[in-house]
């Protein structure tokens, strides 16, 4: 069992990336769904 | 060219309570670092829920959201994904004021009214540290209220922040839900939908679920 968000993060990645897919960036993942971008968040 | 996948992580969320794992995040500096952590890892985007510091309760106050936003704007480039959903005991007042504040580039959206439960967990869990974690648990009692009128009104109210949605959805009744909102024209294409399986209330997590709700979803939106 993971012991941490990242690591259930990291084992995620691993499945992905064992068949053969590439996970998105953060920018790919903007592009793909029309973001904003993240400098718009208003805090 | 094979489509690239997106990885969420969603580090804290509201359901479960911090007598069941050390590694649930509670208080915002938790929240932040889990958050941080999780997109070094290789999550696009992270899905923040917030929780009282001390008790770890879900907090659904902007206030309560400021304090670790503020880091992990700071210091990572992930898209930061906003809850409206919050806890299903809350209003829809309640829950969509968070992403009404700091309009995030993602917030949650439920597509439908469910019942909603964790009582199964008490068979794995039986010692909580604050007492407000047994109540929560136990409550066989939750609807959670996601009705046409309180969608709309998370789309209106979020509207003009160019903040845009990650759909969640526990039934196929929230995939026809969905599509009436963008056969409306209150929804705009690509669409970012969530399915979940497993919860009490809501849909399976048999591979037949799985398949059947990608499957739907296909139909509707197509691919």
């Amino acid at each position: 069992m993971a012991a941490s968000n990242a690591e259930q993060v990291t084992l995620a990645r691993k499945i992905v990336e064992g068949l053969g897919l590439e996970i998105a960036t953060s920018d790919e993942a903007r592009q793909i769904l029309d973001l904003k971008g993240g400098d718009k968040l208003e805090v | 060219m094979a489509r690239k996948v997106i990885i969420t992580g969603a580090v804290t969320g509201a359901i479960h309570t911090p007598s069941m794992s050390k590694a649930l995040p509670v208080t915002p500096q938790e929240i932040a670092d889990a958050a941080v952590d999780a997109a070094e890892a290789g999550a696009a985007i992270v899905h923040l829920h917030a929780r009282n510091p001390k008790t770890g309760q879900p907090d659904q106050s902007p206030e309560a959201f400021a304090p670790f936003l503020k880091i992990i704007k700071q210091r990572s480039n992930c898209v930061i994904n906003l809850t409206t959903g919050g806890a299903p005991t809350m209003t829809v007042d309640e829950r969509v004021r968070p992403a009404a504040v700091y309009k995030p580039e993602v917030a949650s959206l439920n597509m439908g009214s469910m019942n909603f439960a964790f009582f199964g967990m008490l068979n794995r869990f039986k010692k909580f540290e604050h007492d407000w974690e047994l109540k929560h648990l136990q409550n066989k009692d939750i609807v959670f209220r996601n009705t046409f009128q309180d969608i709309e009104y998370v789309l209106k109210t979020l509207s003009e922040t160019g903040t845009r949605f990650e759909f969640e959805c526990y039934d196929t009744a929230h995939l026809y839900n969905l599509n009436y909102f963008l056969e409306q024209g209150m929804v705009k294409p690509p669409l970012f939908v969530q399915t979940v399986f497993g919860l009490q209330g809501g849909t399976g997590a048999h591979p037949e679920d799985v398949l059947h709700m990608k499957r739907t979803a296909d139909r509707l939106f197509g691919e």
